[in-house]
């Protein structure tokens, strides 16, 4: 069941997902917007929390480059997905753990093959990988949310 | 604070990764989650409960593990910028100031953009401090570290549930 409280928060939680997800492609819009410009310097530190941001793996077009590596872009663009996606089914109250394992197998696959040396570092792959791990994962993130914003409205005195 | 010795633990973990040059380059997504995850099988461990675990006590775990994170990985900034009088973003100040200057926006915002940097720059070489500086990752460290936090202690509480029931 979905709690109460999270039919509006779920709304927030997106909106702020899209926020995230666009600051990772900040440098496209600094010229739309030039004062973005004190943004994307703060963004870069940001986001360097959550990505190790190795230059040959940003995804880049001329001048620009994503905030992220393309496999972290892949799993935040899942994320996104899936947030979508869950304005038009139900979400249930617990999901097997098993298909997100499932899910970051490719992920962890392509990680391995790669520092073997098996093959190069593909963006593509590790978008593909990222996207599904991403869209995966959300699920569970979403289903903990609710569990949490129900336990809370049933603990309250 | 023996209640949270498992988020003390965990999140002094992820405030390290966050800060040491080598470690920094293994820093992903998966950081704090998993350290998040790592406080509450270590919380698990120490209290000897084996039943269902409710998912307000992994998100308060994961918040906790996030703002320990946050603090060590704050302060230890801090201390390294203070004690070498170097960072990354003077580091990469040569390529940032490439940047800004390739961008296509107008010529008086890149040389206030440029001034900004360069004053910034010019306290970290001579004091080892910035105001701006530590705003900045004051802001972003105690923003992101307990968000992706309560999202590691709210799927970490699944694997756990999840392995109970197999059980």
């Amino acid at each position: 069941m979905n709690s109460r409280n999270y039919r509006i928060i779920k709304p927030i939680f997106y909106f702020l997902s899209i926020i995230w997800l666009f600051g990772i492609f900040i440098e496209w819009a600094v010229p739309f917007f030039e004062n973005l410009i004190y943004i994307n310097l703060i963004a870069d530190h940001t986001y360097s929390l959550v990505c190790h941001q190795e230059p040959g793996k940003l995804i880049t077009s001329g001048l620009y480059s994503s905030k992220v590596c393309a496999r972290c872009t892949g799993i935040y663009s899942g994320a996104v997905l899936s947030n979508t996606i869950l304005f038009f089914i139900k979400l249930t109250n617990s999901i097997n753990i098993k298909y997100l394992l499932l899910a970051s197998l490719p992920m962890l696959l392509d990680i391995l093959f790669y520092n073997l040396n098996i093959y190069s570092y593909s963006k593509l792959i590790a978008f593909g990988s990222g996207i599904l791990f991403g869209s995966a994962g959300f699920f569970y993130i979403a289903s903990g949310m609710n569990n949490f914003i129900y336990e809370l409205e049933n603990s309250k005195p | 604070m023996k209640k949270y010795l498992s988020s003390f633990v965990a999140g002094f973990g992820a405030g390290v990764l966050h800060i040491v040059p080598v470690a920094k380059s293994f820093t992903c997504c998966l950081i704090m989650p998993l350290a998040a995850y790592l406080s509450i099988v270590l919380d698990r461990k120490s209290t000897g409960e084996t039943g269902r675990m409710d998912m307000k006590r992994g998100v308060i775990l994961g918040l906790l593990t996030g703002i320990y994170a946050a603090s060590f990985g704050t302060s230890l900034d801090i201390l390294i910028t203070f004690i070498t009088k170097n960072n990354e973003i003077v580091a990469a100040y040569p390529q940032l100031q490439k940047l800004i200057n390739d961008f296509p926006i107008t010529e008086a915002l890149k040389q206030e953009v440029l001034m900004m940097l360069s004053s910034l720059l010019d306290q970290i070489k001579n004091s080892g401090f910035s105001l701006i500086y530590t705003l900045t990752i004051l802001f972003s460290n105690f923003i992101i570290d307990p968000i992706f936090g309560m999202i590691g202690g709210m799927i970490g509480v699944q694997i756990v549930n999840s392995k109970i029931s197999k059980e």
